[in-house]
């Protein structure tokens, strides 16, 4: 996929509209799933998602391929989702502190399935940015900590405690909020 | 290993972070502690819950993000035509300061005549008459360049006010949208809110009716 992104930029650079779409069309899916897990704002996606690639658009003339077209593409992302939240002060509503730990004796019979991606997708939005970043790369991108590493520039054993401690964090949570996942009988 | 060093290897180890001369010691410990093996099944449990977030499909606009590229390509034109208009008015300016002793204006109710160099030869009595009857006589130096100056403040004003005008728009526009977007923002929070509400006492009514 690596080479196709370089041949697509070059033929779009030379000034094929038709290579700026069929990237667009490539990369939309990835970039909006990366946003909805960083933003955690649904409604706002499509509206990132399209300042995304408007930047990419803009800055297509300058890109040299220095590294993965995918670490520019996501250095963006991140950009415009920091972008976002700074004009938005407001913060996600978190659930109520005061809903008891728990609501039935097992888990499974509490979190119907939407309950649970609604509880899940809740607490991930309260990580730390630097915590749900790292979670958000490596659990829904796929990317390894080097990877990660260059596109944010922070040394990839920094990135590996921070991955930890958004877990730790998330587990912890979703315990709290009575989702929590269950250790198996030993 | 103990368990402690265990519990911070788990994460890379569930991910597949770990190559296998790293794995290998942590496996062995796993081997022989249930405590850390329950930790390993917490761990991929949550993995499993992570996944299991919907996602909502996207398409990009392709259309609209060739007009707001388009827009905002015009927005960069019009700031540096109002940077070369005032560049060329302190030009101007400039030009004006080191040669306007060689230059002449003749400003007349029907015409405006400048002259660079040595004044031409005296006219004819006749044209210098009726020159004196039509109009002013030529000005000095530095009335001239006060005229050629307001002139070229005014042509900068003007195009000032202009790209205000458009700037004001524009703002007024942004400011609508961005209401638009917290009204519907607003809503959908509400909305969200209720269908969780009502969902909740779905699943309560069930439980009683199911319970005898």
């Amino acid at each position: 996929m690596g080479t196709d992104d370089a041949e697509l930029i070059q033929r779009w650079q030379r000034g094929d509209p038709a290579a700026f779409a069929a990237l667009v069309r490539r990369w939309q899916q990835p970039v909006a799933r990366f946003l909805a897990r960083y933003v955690s704002r649904t409604e706002l996606i499509q509206d990132l998602c399209q300042e995304v690639f408007l930047r990419v658009y803009h800055a297509g003339p300058r890109y040299r391929e220095a590294g993965a077209f995918s670490t520019w593409l996501y250095r963006i992302a991140v950009n415009v989702a920091r972008d976002a939240g700074r004009r938005r002060r407001r913060e996600p509503v978190a659930l109520n502190e005061d809903e008891p730990a728990t609501r039935s004796p097992s888990a499974e019979a509490v979190c119907e399935q939407r309950e649970l991606a609604r509880l899940v997708a809740q607490a991930v939005a309260e990580l730390p940015e630097p915590l749900r970043l790292v979670l958000v790369l490596h659990h829904y991108e796929g990317m390894n900590f080097e990877q990660i590493a260059r596109l944010t520039r922070t040394p990839a054993s920094t990135l590996k405690s921070r991955f930890a401690a958004a877990l730790r964090r998330l587990r912890e949570r979703l315990q709290q909020l009575g989702c929590g996942p269950e250790e198996a009988e030993g | 290993m103990n368990c402690s060093q265990a519990h911070d290897e788990l994460p890379a180890l569930v991910y597949g972070d770990l190559k296998p001369e790293e794995a290998a010691p942590l496996r062995k410990h796993l081997a022989d502690c249930p405590a850390c093996r329950r930790e390993q099944d917490a761990l991929q449990q949550l993995r499993r819950m992570l996944d299991a977030v919907p996602m909502p499909p996207v398409e990009v606009d392709l259309p609209r993000l060739y007009r707001q590229a388009a827009a905002q390509q015009e927005r960069r034109l019009r700031r540096w035509r109002r940077a070369a208009v005032a560049l060329a008015a302190v030009a101007a300016g400039l030009a004006l300061l080191a040669f306007g002793h060689r230059l002449e204006v003749q400003l007349e109710p029907h015409q405006a005549v400048l002259r660079w160099g040595s004044s031409p030869a005296p006219r004819a009595p006749a044209a210098q008459a009726s020159l004196n009857h039509e109009g002013p006589t030529s000005q000095g130096p530095a009335e001239q360049l006060r005229l050629l100056s307001e002139l070229v403040r005014a042509l900068a004003r003007e195009q000032e006010a202009s790209d205000q005008r458009q700037q004001n728009s524009l703002a007024r526009l942004e400011g609508r949208v961005a209401d638009l977007q917290y009204l519907t923002n607003e809503r959908w929070t509400t909305t969200q809110r209720n269908v969780a509400a009502l969902y909740a006492a779905h699943v309560l009514q069930t439980r009683k009716g199911a319970i005898p």
